[in-house]
């Protein structure tokens, strides 16, 4: 079932207007600089937050609908969401925090087998390395089955090894489960490696942007280190921008 | 004179005995009290909640033989409180219990309030709600453990701080000997009296229950 968004939301600098459409089995990247709105976005999408009008439907059922005051609650929307920074429980071990999070504790040591930290599943949070913490953190977020995966710039306190394992997990999850997940980031050359969609957002706008248009190039590392004087609205310049000169406006 | 017979024949029994159980009874109904008030206050907003957390928080900053003397004239025979109940509960255990409880309840709160509003336990707390985990498992297996550490800490605090109050312990329970003369008054009536010998084996009792409540204080946060 495919994720649909088309939503307004009234920030303290600028208003959120969002549209846009995700697909099962595929990665929708969502890059931009910090601010421009993204993990609201996200915080949107996964209930934590209300946008203003608007609406958000899974499939056939709507999630919120400001016209009916409809808003489905976190609880019932069954999505997963890895944050940025650790958010395990600490007082639970590894293996629990993982189980908080599941209907029963079936396939649990499966999973910790391929993320590779069923060695610290009896541990808890605080005496483990930042790279298992986020792993395990994937795991929780897998353990619920959700029918829509959502990720908050999960890489980004990341080491370079434990990056790319989760990138090349994130590849074959794409494919495997066969839902529709969202990926914040910064890094423009992880969205054009992971994403079959890119959506470029600043002051919360954010216009579809396709792959095709970055392949033939290498990435730039960040979109914060690029000149922002230069940056442009991407719904102006998608008709008529080519590769390259889409680069270097972003 | 060693210790041993210094404080055997100084240390009057009863106003330590009567230090004890308010301090057991309010230590028990500040654990009660201090938990779900603290949760209601990091969570709700509004008038109500400037409200209730002023009145909890106030007896850090009022000095407490004012609010002694406040609650006197609130609970007293002729107060509109103390006309709900037919006997006055002045001068009496209950209100050495309140006194007690008044003055410990925002070294209770506070902490927990402070835990429980950080922004790690808003964010554990959205994780559990998009884990599916309703409000009541949230605060049952989230929370709660999450602030075990400062409900410990909290509640010490207020016990250590319930075995100290005199202001309004003097107000409410009018020092009445053999009845409301808790530890710390009994201190106040030696040193009134001229026996300081009493007073300073009572002060030296006193002394080691804080510093064990504080090894114990500081224990829990270096784990």
């Amino acid at each position: 079932m495919a994720l649909q968004v088309k939503i307004q939301k009234q920030l303290r600098f600028f208003n959120l207007e969002v549209s846009l459409t995700c697909a099962p089995g595929t990665l929708t990247a969502i890059v931009g600089p910090s601010g421009a709105g993204k993990s609201t976005l996200i915080r949107i999408i996964s209930g934590l937050d209300r946008p203003d009008s608007g609406t958000i439907s899974f499939g056939d059922k709507y999630w919120n609908d400001c016209s009916m005051k409809l808003h489905v609650t976190p609880q019932d929307r069954k999505v997963s969401l890895v944050f940025q920074e650790y958010t395990l429980f600490p007082h639970l071990t590894v293996r629990q925090n993982i189980v908080f999070g599941a209907k029963n504790d079936n396939g649990i040591d499966e999973l910790l087998e391929q993320f590779g930290i069923i060695h610290v599943a009896h541990r808890k949070p605080a005496s483990i390395s930042g790279g298992e913490r986020q792993r395990a953190a994937f795991c929780q977020a897998l353990a619920r089955d959700p029918v829509l995966l959502l990720l908050d710039e999960p890489f980004s306190a990341l080491d370079r090894a434990t990056r790319e394992l989760l990138r090349k997990k994130l590849s074959k999850l794409k494919q495997d489960l066969h839902i529709p997940i969202v990926h914040i980031t910064h890094d423009l050359k992880e969205a054009h490696d992971l994403a079959d969609n890119i959506y470029v957002m600043e002051s919360g706008k954010a216009s579809p942007q396709w792959l095709e248009q970055y392949a033939p190039y290498d990435a730039p590392p960040s979109v914060e280190n690029l000149p922002r004087k230069t940056w442009q609205h991407p719904e102006a310049a998608v008709p008529k921008i080519t590769p390259l000169t889409c680069f270097n406006c972003l | 004179m060693n210790l041993a017979t210094l404080l055997a024949n100084n240390v009057p029994m009863q106003p330590l005995i009567l230090s004890g159980q308010v301090v057991l009874t309010s230590t028990l109904i500040q654990l009660l009290l201090s938990v779900p008030l603290a949760c209601w206050l990091a969570r709700s907003q509004g008038p109500m909640n400037a409200i209730i957390d002023t009145a909890v928080t106030l007896p850090l900053v009022f000095p407490p033989v004012a609010l002694g003397f406040a609650l006197l004239m609130l609970l007293g025979r002729n107060g509109p409180v103390g006309k709900l109940f037919g006997e006055s509960i002045i001068f009496s255990f209950p209100a050495l219990v309140i006194a007690a409880v008044i003055a410990g309840l925002p070294l209770a709160v506070k902490p927990i309030q402070a835990a429980l509003r950080s922004p790690e336990a808003t964010k554990l707390t959205e994780v559990a709600a998009i884990l599916g985990k309703s409000r009541t498992t949230i605060f049952l297996r989230v929370l709660l453990p999450y602030a075990k550490r400062s409900i410990v800490a909290g509640v010490l605090l207020a016990a250590g701080r319930s075995l100290g109050e005199v202001g309004m312990t003097l107000m409410l329970g009018g020092n009445v000997i053999g009845r409301t003369n808790t530890v710390s008054l009994e201190i106040y009536n030696a040193v009134f009296n001229g026996e300081l010998e009493k007073a300073g084996a009572l002060t030296f009792l006193v002394g080691c229950i804080s510093i064990s409540m504080f090894i114990v204080l500081k224990k829990i946060s270096d784990t």
